[in-house]
């Protein structure tokens, strides 16, 4: 309740224009944000982009935000829209070598660690990079923030059956690529 | 907001517990959330930054130069063409063209002797000023008609000559494009169209082209007796 009453303090003062609201707004929300462009996009820069783009999109409509949904899924709408804007930008980028630079990017991990699941980790995000658009969002969302279905269906702006059954088949999908090389695990 | 907790939510493949709580341990650990890179703050705060993110409009201007751009240059290619001399042929009428204007059975649009009221209706109807002696004994005008030919505006006066014969034609007004010559020359030539044999005579005044039709035997000549009752100087 706190939070939520500090939070529409903040965002009354970024309305204003107030830059220290907007950065404490910024401080509050920029590890989820980053983290949904990081797992969708594979590529540390182009999560930078995709950020900087959502809190300035984010600064410069803030006035229009009312309400209705709650503030996280609003911004979290705009950052799913600049993810796909992103990709659309540079589709022509191979999904396998982003992936590969996303995995060398990649930040809290050992380089121990890193050698020892190199190939689980590997085929399981190429799986991931290959999977569609729709798929991989719902993915991300799912497990990179632990939202629930109905949260994801209002920041997808669909309903909580589609986030349920795009779940499910994007993990159809992740099943059977995984279960050539990996089938020993999976059994 | 939802907590991690809530994963527990998850309903996905119940019936294969095994795989699906591998798979999305998996997808948990793959995707852990992670933290921003610090800078991003400032990066967000300089110029560039909100230029890029207000790229709304700009993408919507870039339709609009290509636009403006191939306007300008069709509009520089006309130009050059026109400069040489090229386009000014397609867009002024030919002989055929001309020939089929006056052998068209359509009726004047307007039918006087009158030449200050014919005078007055072209330039009303194309813009072309054409200058008609008050009286002629040698050739009387009937009536007019203004019709497009590859856009251009030609104004057609239909004569009839005060010979025995009566002999009957067309004078196919049109603007040159060019600049205005202060004397004229004609040109004559015989065109056939559609089986009929046209005899026309051409020529310049001020900013304006004339054809003389005249078919079956009639001299498109006559026209010239409209302006020069002393005659045709030869033609």
């Amino acid at each position: 309740m706190l939070l939520e009453d500090t939070q529409s303090a903040l965002i009354e003062a970024c309305r204003r224009g107030e830059t220290d609201a907007q950065r404490s707004l910024f401080n509050l929300h920029k590890d989820r944000v980053y983290t949904i462009a990081l797992r969708y996009s594979g590529d540390a820069a182009t999560a930078e982009d995709v950020t900087q783009e959502s809190f300035v999109k984010l600064f410069a409509a803030i006035g229009k935000f009312r309400g209705e949904s709650g503030f996280e899924s609003w911004l979290y709408r705009l950052v799913v829209n600049a993810c796909f804007d992103q990709k659309r930008k540079t589709r022509r980028l191979l999904p396998l070598v982003a992936a590969v630079v996303a995995f060398l990017k990649g930040p809290g991990r050992s380089p121990l660690e890193d050698l020892l699941q190199t190939e689980q980790s590997s085929l399981l995000r190429d799986s991931i990079a290959r999977l569609d658009p729709e798929y991989r969002m719902v993915v991300v969302l799912r497990y990179s923030l632990g939202l629930p279905y109905d949260e994801i269906a209002t920041i997808l702006d669909c309903p909580a059956g589609t986030v349920a059954s795009r779940l499910n088949r994007a993990h159809s999908i992740l099943e059977r690529r995984l279960k050539g090389k990996m089938g020993r695990r999976l059994a | 907001m939802m907590a991690d907790g809530n994963m527990a939510e998850g309903n996905i493949g119940e019936g294969n517990m095994g795989k699906d709580n591998w798979l999305e341990a998996e997808l948990r650990a793959q995707l852990r959330p992670v933290s921003a890179p610090a800078g991003l703050w400032t990066k967000i705060q300089s110029p560039g930054a909100v230029r890029r993110a207000d790229s709304g409009p700009t993408r919507l201007l870039w339709p609009v130069i290509a636009v403006l751009m191939l306007l300008a240059s069709v509009d520089l290619l006309w130009e050059f063409s026109k400069a040489r001399g090229g386009l000014r042929q397609t867009t002024q009428p030919n002989p055929a063209e001309l020939a089929a204007l006056a052998a068209s059975p359509e009726a004047c649009d307007l039918y006087s002797s009158d030449p200050a009221r014919l005078q007055k209706w072209v330039k009303s109807r194309s813009g072309i000023e054409i200058e008609l002696p008050a009286h002629s004994s040698a050739v009387r005008i009937t009536g007019a008609r203004v019709a497009t030919v590859r856009g251009t505006m030609v104004a057609s006066l239909k004569f009839e000559a005060a010979n025995d014969r009566s002999e009957r034609g067309t004078v196919l007004v049109w603007k040159s494009g060019k600049s205005p010559v202060s004397r004229h020359g004609a040109s004559m030539g015989v065109f056939g169209s559609k089986g009929a044999s046209l005899e026309m005579v051409s020529w310049s005044q001020g900013e304006n082209v004339f054809a003389a039709v005249a078919a079956e035997g009639a001299s498109a000549r006559e026209a010239c007796l409209l302006c020069h009752p002393e005659g045709t100087h030869g033609i």
